[in-house]
């Protein structure tokens, strides 16, 4: 355990953050827009990996081409579910919505299994295993792509959110959400366009998942609660808030990692989480709603 | 159960007390078996439903407080040579030192924090089990097979919890704790200022469901003869009891137990279609939260009581 | 001395909601506590049931320490409070609402005991024949009287009174007047906060007047209703008057022929579930005019905007725009109608910018297209805001805030504009600007509703106005006759 394999670990982790903070994003868009705790968010990426799976095959084409095929399925899918599911389930309060999106989360993961089995699958092209050495540190490829893509998807969100006229309205909605009502907005079409969005994002998080890693029907659970830990840690609904909550976990877990040895590794993130929980219960860094 | 028909109520009671001491010994092996699970899905839901019906708490945590127990238990026989019973005993009560450690900082959390609190706290326990080489680590234990204990024990065992679980929440209900209870389950700043601790009242009912949860788990070990933290912590446990009692009738004390009948008929009748039975399961749960948020025996509670003159309903049981 | 006030203050972020506040209440003594909205009466109810702690001070009951205490544990020393719209455990029973009280409250065991104490309570209270129903099935009078039996049940040597007259009509008050006089007697210290002056007149011995959370003047209730800065609290000043009309040298003549009547109300009814605030409210808003909504709080004028934004349900009556029944409308589509409305409390979008806030005002069809060219004129209206495009609207001060929910409500390019107490919390400078801007608005053929406490002011730029009282309307009339009218006052004061 020497400086060396500790800013490895911590470098590796700062990528890896990145390819976390694309799993989270849609995660923490949808908690921070509208209050949603969406559980059903592990298996909107699990989804998204197996539409690439398959799609990629079927068409021959590369992963990051079929992702966009997949995240318009995924933008369909999320629009119909917050505006038939969701919404009327919502003015109850959230606990029936947190329920309801677990039950969906049951549905998902059965037909999962029963159209795809156990068998566990990951997305491989030529590039994905393929690692370069920067300072005689291994950087695994997709760790880099990872990486790039978060910073330019957060860059890509944000903009949205502050030039576009939608954008403006969603965090009008957000901030007052009757109010924006009386200045005209129709917050129930913001909210469904907010999910749709999340969903379509998760599609290529499930692509990146299915690249770097491998998965089965089961794998949501685990990515929801690192997605969890995410948002908490940078703030519920701060969009620049997310990647630096995924990135100090990816630093962490990294860090971690190489001094205790792997298997505690994912243990890491939910200690801390729940530490910093007592300590502040809003988050480190966001506002709270 | 307004007075009047509490003869009729006791007289059922005798009845089906009866009937299911003497079924055992003329059930096949596999029936009994399911009765086994009922029973213990009873309890599982009888012990959800005091903080999640009556107070509102929604805890995603079971599958944590049933492994502990399991564990508790399977460590105890295995090294120390318990009887089962003990084990299990000693499963509850480390459940609830668990439940009182945590209860401090989670209780902090309102609503849907809570929730997420709990499951998190579920999930970072069974990763630390799955590693954690003194209890076994990804193999788990190997219990012994008892000589003597048969599945006739494990089902009056069972029935006798599911049975006691049951009682004890109609007798929690008509005492202080209850009202307490109930009182900062409808609103609970008012209830501070009826002079209600809500803190500690939910604590004491906190002790008591993770006491019974833990009891559940550790009986289960026994049962089970080898554990794993991969089954017996698994999230499955926690789904299965919110099902159950959402759909049976959540804040009732009868809802729990029909729903218990409800979910594993279910599961017989769709036993050839695994699957299909998570599905439909996850489905149930959306509808019934959509359109029907009593539960079946909420649901016919209100049917009939605004058929009587002053209508309407309570939370009483 | 039951309850000691020492300099309490107590702050919300920039807000002081309560500024060095002394009070001491005597052993079976009566205080009321009135003030306009916004003048800390609540928050001092809750600093002393611990509900936030103070900033400053310190607050004692029967001599001993009880700020820093937990509200259970100030509830089971002996203080009960009620809640201005009721709080009682719905699910649960009459009976059991008392019990747990009883049983928490007084630290017993037995509930049976319980049971016939709290029986008793209910007797008190005329609720002995509601004692098994649930409450959720109480309608407002009984809600309210359980609200008083909940408190009685702690068996508390201190009551803690919030509104508890509010939303009640006439004889319903003189009901709940009768049992809270009938507790006085008894020898129950009491605290009450009430807007129904008569109500709070007649029960206390002595009155305490807020106002940006201080006292401005204690006194009985006799010199209160009296006192000339009371009056300069609620109703504004003469000085007032006389401003805008200089300002702006404009000041329509009372109709000359019948004007056209942009938005009228006919025979409205509505309310809150059982609470009914609105009683047959008839009222016309002619084109281009400036119409005042005058009254206390509690009176319901924002209860009337929002059935005229449909925001809120219409049990009886219509309400017409241009001619027609806009009662179907969805509150989103009302902006698209033509009328917009400048909240009260102004209700910005806290972390957007101005030019943001701005910009959403615009968001309905109608508007969307010509956003640049208003948000132009809105700058030339509050040229003080052109500088502050691009600055998070937290960070503004409050007149500043307001000009902008001003300009927020222009940007929708409406036919009607309606303003929900502008001037709460204001400097009177400030409050000028904003009333020239108004006027401005108006100039351009904008028709205003202008919703106030601030009698004179409204008079003074209005060209004619309403006065609502406790839901239905008193008094009507262009302005200048209801500046002569001297039964303004007593319309307003309830008197």
């Amino acid at each position: 355990m020497s400086f060396f394999t500790i800013t490895a670990g911590a470098l590796n982790g700062l990528l890896l953050g990145g390819l976390y903070a694309v799993t989270a994003l849609g995660f923490s868009m949808i908690f921070g827009v509208m209050g949603l705790m969406n559980v059903v968010h592990g298996e909107l990426l699990v989804l998204g990996a197996y539409l690439c799976f398959f799609i990629s095959r079927a068409l021959g084409i590369d992963p990051f081409v079929a992702t966009l095929i997949v995240a318009a399925i995924l933008f369909a899918v999320g629009y119909l579910l917050q505006s038939f599911v969701f919404s009327p389930v919502m003015e109850r309060g959230v606990e029936p919505a947190l329920l309801t999106a677990f039950g969906l989360s049951i549905i998902a993961q059965s037909l999962f299994l029963f159209y795809w089995t156990t068998n566990t699958r990951s997305i491989n092209t030529g590039y994905s295993p393929v690692g370069l050495k920067i300072l005689g540190i291994y950087l695994p490829v997709m760790y880099l792509i990872s990486f790039g893509l978060a910073l330019v998807l957060v860059a890509g969100v944000h903009l949205f959110m502050t030039k576009t006229y939608l954008g403006k309205a969603t965090r009008a909605a957000t901030q007052d959400p009757d109010t924006a009502q009386v200045m005209g907005v129709n917050v129930r079409r913001v909210y469904a366009f907010t999910y749709a969005l999340a969903a379509a994002i998760a599609a290529l998080g499930g692509t990146l998942i299915g690249m770097t890693f491998s998965f089965v029907p089961s794998s949501g659970l685990t990515w929801l609660l690192k997605g969890f830990v995410i948002v908490v840690l940078g703030g519920m609904g701060s969009i620049v808030g997310t990647l630096a909550g995924a990135l100090l976990l990816g630093v962490v877990e990294g860090v971690g990692g190489a001094i205790m040895g792997t298997g505690y590794h994912d243990l890491i993130g939910l200690v801390i989480i729940l530490l910093v929980l007592v300590a502040r219960p809003t988050g480190l860094l966001g506002s709270a709603k | 159960m307004k007075v009047g028909k509490a003869p009729l109520w006791w007289g059922f009671i005798v009845l089906l007390a009866l009937a299911l001491i003497a079924v055992p010994h003329v059930l096949d092996r596999y029936t009994v078996f399911l009765l086994y699970l009922l029973f213990l899905n009873i309890a599982l839901a009888q012990s959800w439903n005091l903080l999640a019906g009556y107070a509102g708490l929604i805890s995603l945590g079971v599958a944590a407080l049933f492994g502990i127990g399991a564990y508790a238990a399977g460590m105890t026989i295995v090294h120390l040579g318990f009887h089962f019973l003990l084990g299990a005993l000693f499963g509850g009560v480390l459940a609830a030192v668990f439940a009182a450690i945590v209860a401090l900082p989670i209780f902090r959390f309102r609503g849907i924090y809570f929730a997420i609190a709990t499951l998190v706290l579920s999930e970072a326990l069974r990763i630390f089990m799955v590693n954690w080489k003194f209890t076994g680590s990804a193999e788990g234990l190997n219990l012994p097979l008892e000589s003597g204990t048969t599945l006739m024990w494990y089902y009056y065992v069972m029935l006798l919890v599911a049975a006691g679980a049951t009682l004890l929440v109609v007798v929690i209900l008509r005492t202080k704790l209850g009202m307490g209870l109930r009182a900062l389950g409808n609103n609970e700043a008012s209830a501070q200022n009826m002079g209600v601790n809500t803190f500690r009242t939910k604590l004491y009912v906190f002790l008591l469901a993770a006491f019974i949860t833990g009891l559940v788990g550790g009986i289960h070990a026994s049962k089970m003869g080898s554990i794993e933290p991969y089954s017996i912590f698994s999230a499955m446990w926690t789904l299965s009891t919110a099902n159950t009692v959402i759909i049976g009738g959540i804040g009732t004390v009868l809802g729990p137990v029909l729903g218990a009948v409800f979910v594993i008929i279910l599961g017989e009748l769709l036993a050839d279609y695994q699957t299909f039975h998570l599905a439909i399961t996850g489905a149930l749960l959306i509808l019934i939260i959509r359109f029907i948020p009593a539960g079946i025996w909420g649901q016919i509670g209100k049917l009939t009581l605004a058929r009587r003159p002053e209508g309407g309903g309570t939370d009483a049981p | 001395m039951l309850l000691e006030l020492d300099h309490v203050t107590k702050h919300f972020g920039a807000v002081t909601a309560v500024n060095d506040v002394s009070l001491s209440i005597g052993e079976g003594e009566t205080v009321g506590v009135m003030g306009p909205n916004g003048s800390g009466k609540t928050t001092l109810l809750n600093l002393i049931m611990g509900v936030y702690p103070a900033d400053r001070g310190e607050i004692r009951f029967v001599g001993g320490r009880i700020s820093g205490l937990r509200t259970d544990e100030i509830s089971r020393r002996g203080i009960g409070r009620t809640y201005q719209i009721p709080q009682p455990f719905l699910k649960m029973t009459a009976l059991e609402n008392l019990v747990v009280g009883d049983l928490y409250g007084m630290n017993h065991r037995s509930l049976k005991l319980a049971r016939a104490r709290a029986m008793a309570v209910l007797d008190r209270m005329g609720l002995k024949s509601k004692a098994d129903l649930p409450t959720s099935k109480l309608g407002l009078l009984d809600l309210k009287r359980l609200e008083l039996a909940r408190a009685l049940s702690l068996q508390p040597r201190l009551l803690l009174l919030d509104e508890i007259a509010a939303g009640l009509v006439e004889t319903e008050i003189a009901e709940l007047r009768s049992l809270i006089l009938e507790l006085k007697a008894a020898g129950q210290t009491m605290l009450v906060i009430e807007h129904i002056l008569n109500f709070i007149f007649s029960v206390s011995d002595r009155i305490m007047v807020l106002n940006f959370g201080q006292t401005v003047v204690e006194g009985a209730p006799q010199e209160i209703a009296e006192n000339p800065r009371v009056h300069e609290i609620y109703l504004g000043t003469e000085e007032d008057e006389g401003k805008a009309a200089t300002e702006t040298g404009e000041h329509q003549e009372p109709e000359k022929e019948k004007p056209v009547s942009l938005l009228a109300l006919k025979h409205v009814n509505s309310g809150y579930g059982d609470f009914q605030v609105l009683f047959d409210v008839s009222l016309q808003i002619p084109e281009g005019e400036i119409v005042g909504l005058i009254g206390v709080n509690g009176a319901g004028k924002t209860t009337l905007i929002r059935a005229i934004t449909r925001q809120l349900r219409l049990r009886g009556g219509e309400v017409l725009f241009k001619g027609k029944d806009i009662g179907s409308a969805r509150p989103f589509d009302i902006v698209d109608l033509g009328i917009s409305q400048c909240i009260e409390g102004r209700k910005l979008f806290p972390e957007l910018t101005v030019e943001e806030n701005l910009e959403i005002g615009a968001y309905c069809k109608r508007a969307r297209d010509k956003r640049q060219a208003t948000i132009e004129y809105v700058y030339d209206l509050f040229p003080a805001l052109s500088g502050r495009r691009r600055q998070i609207v937290n960070t503004l001060s409050g007149g500043e805030q307001q000009m902008v929910a001003i300009g927020r409500a222009l940007m929708a390019r409406p036919e009607l504009i309606i303003f929900d107490e502008l001037s709460l919390g204001l400097a009177p400078i400030v409050i000028d600007t904003l009333y020239e801007a108004i006027t401005k608005i108006n100039g351009q053929g904008v028709t205003v509703l202008l919703v106030e406490q601030n009698v004179h002011r409204s008079l003074e730029v209005a060209d004619r106005a309403y006065i609502l009282e406790r839901g239905r309307i008193a008094l009507a009339g262009t302005s200048e006759e209801l500046m002569r009218n001297h039964h303004v006052k007593e319309a307003y004061f309830g008197l």
